[in-house]
């Protein structure tokens, strides 16, 4: 996914090859021992990664259902998706409906939290590590475990809710709270864009502040006219980062809803769909092309957002813009 | 930058170098690809044996593969086992890539998938022969896929429902007898909702079950699918199931919608269990892990029976099969037919898969039987006369049927779908799964 991300905007390289002309065998000597010791790593590369890909692009043409040899059928795949398959369309609703929500609300908790981490205070190490410990902690199946336990009937937070008088809820059964209880779990776990942030933030002259201060900017003046602009870079970067990550959102939803995408469907991800696609159903060629369909999309996603990016995300060098 | 240091300087070296290093990772991913599952070491053979199950079975199966292996010293068996649904994502990967277990359990729904895949061993001749003679011929049958026996059942069981008794009396409620009709069951069921003042469902819901509505069908002198795999009923058939299960839970007879969604985390976090519903559709090999997943003393009853039919059959519960490229197809068939066979197997299985295949042995068992294993075999021994015909093994698909129901009936139970519309979208997608 991270090559995508390169697309349309080439991370500036610092220019060497013109000192290796001065020595062009031993340059050549170097490169070799180079990419010997590269060696185990391509072929890792090759075996785990690059074969499979495209073995699953191949797949995708195909209809295989791990048993007997794949059957080729030409686009009628990615047909069946697009034409014929309701959960496919009401998969796509619910992952954009995560997306939409949990990225923003996560990189608006990760800033906040920055903002107040980045002060000079006794034991400001330990509320950075508190606060990031989530994010280590997120992804695991654990996690998601406890969640469960908590918000379904008879759990903490459902009956901490009744106890306040208000109706008991099982959070993770009923279709309308399910989903809202995964993009908790999710929005939960701020703590790696805050981390980003808080190094960004560290980044920001001070002057910049001084020289607001003397010009008489208040507290909301100096968060949008200094600190946004120069954090944008930061901002844009996390905004990516998130935006894909949740597309690609996966073991919440397996764990908190037994694999199902239940209750009815609500918290039926993408990635869970193409899950039960291959490992339920055993269709691996239709997998396969909802893999493909989603790193299409993404792409575009990314690409579009790098578009966007060039009318508001200000570089400090100035040739941003 | 050290590299440069170390650089050679002759070309032929990097060359060599390359050489060597490809070589070395040629070496490590073979090593890699080496290690299969069933291997052998001076006289000593190594067998795998794969299950789905939970706890409580697993204690029994490996009682019974520790007796095999006292009785074959140069025999040692490793075992693995998962929840129903993982294990057959987990079997099927392992069969697509090659290395699944010498000894596997299959589910009867995938049977006829596996066998048509050379993946089943033929048990009938050849060296992983089984002796099947002690078995009932017809019982022993649904292993066989045309004239080769690719699998034999592990246990036999029979569809039930199972009833938490001290709940009943303790609301004063009074356990219904064989014989009951679906009129009694709606009856029992709302006395339970309303003596408990609405805390306690008569049933878990068995809308979602598939199972329950395969019953259903037979009742009706129907069937699930025809002869040739398809589906034999039709809409009016599946929607008449779930508007009576509907109307079951909507006067809180049955459970609530989002109770019903737990039933598929098994016996130990089920509504029986929870203590949300007086009574529960299941089979009657899960009862050990039912009595084992409460302290409440649980009862089986037969099926509500509709113009005197259950529709109630006896069902491989699970079968046992040689993976075909097993190293060891003797060592194999022997375990397989040790825990099909041996009074031994049958002592440490208990009615863990429903009851024992050699049918001496089963007699000698239910003469001695205890606990739930004894609520088991008394259950097959008075319902014996109810049982219907044993339908033909499922087509390929049934396992996405099981789920379909679920996902279907799940959406009709929480109101986003009458039974009518759930029922024609699950014909339309059926026949879909079934035409694959």
């Amino acid at each position: 996914m991270s090559s995508t991300a390169r697309l349309d905007r080439p991370v500036p390289v610092v220019p060497a090859p013109r000192k290796r002309k001065a020595a062009p065998a031993r340059g050549l000597g170097d490169r070799t021992a180079g990419y010997v010791f590269l060696l185990p790593w391509f072929a890792g590369l090759a075996v785990f990664t690059v074969g499979p890909l495209l073995y699953s692009l191949y797949l995708s043409f195909t209809d295989y259902d791990l048993l007997d040899a794949p059957k080729w059928t030409g686009l009628a795949n990615y047909r069946q998706m697009f034409t014929s398959d309701p959960r496919f369309f009401h998969a796509v609703r619910v992952t954009l409906e995560y997306v939409v929500v949990v990225t923003p609300v996560k990189l608006g908790l990760g800033l906040a939290v920055a903002l107040l981490l980045n002060r000079r205070r006794r034991g400001i190490g330990v509320y950075r590590s508190l606060f990031y410990l989530p994010s280590l902690l997120g992804t695991s199946v654990a996690v998601a475990l406890v969640w469960r336990s908590m918000f379904a009937q008879g759990g903490a937070v459902s009956d901490g809710l009744a106890s306040v008088g208000l109706p008991k809820t099982d959070f993770i059964n009923d279709p309308t709270w399910s989903l809202p209880a995964i993009i908790l779990l999710s929005c939960w776990q701020f703590g790696a864009p805050m981390v980003i942030f808080l190094a960004g933030l560290k980044q920001i002259p001070a002057e910049l502040y001084d020289a607001a201060d003397v010009d008489g900017a208040g507290t909301w003046q100096r968060f949008w006219h200094v600190t946004v602009p120069l954090l944008s870079p930061v901002i844009f970067f996390n905004l990516l980062l998130e935006t894909i990550n949740a597309f690609q959102a996966f073991t919440p939803a397996f764990i908190v809803s037994g694999g199902t995408g239940g209750p009815a469907d609500s918290t039926l991800f993408y990635t869970l769909y193409l899950y039960q696609t291959g490992f339920n159903d055993f269709r691996f060629g239709y997998a396969s092309a909802m893999a493909w369909v989603l790193l299409a999309a993404v792409a575009v996603v990314t690409a579009a957002m790098f578009r966007l990016s060039r009318v508001w995300v200000f570089y400090g060098d100035g040739g941003a813009r | 930058m050290s590299l440069r240091a170390t650089a050679a300087p002759r070309p032929s070296r990097p060359l060599r170098t390359v050489a060597a290093a490809t070589t070395l990772v040629c070496a490590l991913s073979l090593a890699a690809c080496g290690s299969g599952s069933g291997s052998s070491d001076g006289g000593k053979v190594k067998l795998s044996f794969s299950w789905w199950g939970d706890a409580s079975r697993a204690k029994a199966t490996e009682a019974a593969v520790a007796a095999f292996e006292k009785a074959h010293p140069n025999i040692t068996v490793s075992t693995q086992y998962a929840t129903f649904a993982s294990y057959n994502q987990k079997l099927a990967t392992q069969i697509a890539g090659g290395g699944a277990s010498d000894l596997i359990q299959i589910d009867w729904g995938n049977q006829s998938q596996y066998a048509k895949s050379n993946t089943l061993l033929d048990l009938a001749s050849g060296p992983g022969k089984v002796d099947l003679s002690g078995l009932d011929p017809k019982f022993a049958g649904s292993g066989k896929e045309g004239d080769k026996q690719v699998a034999v059942p592990f246990g036999q069981a029979t569809q039930s429902f199972v009833v938490d008794v001290t709940k009943l009396q303790s609301l004063g409620v009074s356990v219904p007898a064989a014989g009951w009709t679906w009129d009694d069951l709606k009856a029992y069921a709302q006395q339970v909702h309303d003596k408990s003042g609405g805390k306690v469902a008569g049933i878990a819901d068995p809308g979602t079950t598939w199972a329950a509505f395969q019953s259903w069908l037979l009742q009706r002198g129907k069937q699930l699918y025809t002869d040739d795999g398809k589906l034999a009923f039709t809409q009016d058939d599946l929607a008449g199931f779930w508007t009576f299960c509907d109307d079951l839970r909507k006067s809180g007879a049955a459970t609530p919608a989002n109770q019903t969604a737990t039933l598929i985390s098994g016996p130990a976090e089920d509504p029986l269990a929870k203590g949300t519903a007086a009574a529960e559709w299941d089979y009657d090999s899960i009862y050990a892990s039912h009595a084992a997943a409460t302290k409440d003393t649980l009862a089986l009853l037969p099926l509500p029976a509709e113009s005197g039919q259950t529709g109630m059959y006896a069902k491989p519960s699970m079968l046992l099969s040689v993976y075909a490229r097993s190293k060891h197809p003797k060592e194999a068939a022997e375990l397989l037919s040790f825990l099909v066979n041996d009074p031994q197997a049958a002592a440490a299985l208990g009615t863990s898969r429903g009851l024992f295949p050699n049918l001496a042995v089963r007699k000698q068992q239910d003469a001695g039987a205890t606990g739930p294993d004894k609520v088991v075999s008394d259950f097959e021994a008075a319902s014996a006369s109810l049982l219907s015909a044993t339908p033909p093994a499922p087509p390929k698909g049934d396992g996405q049927l099981i789920t379909l129901m679920q996902r279907i009936y799940g959406a009709v139970s929480f109101g986003q779908q009458s039974p009518q519309d759930g029922a024609a979208s699950f014909i339309q997608q059926a026949q879909q799964i079934l035409a694959q």
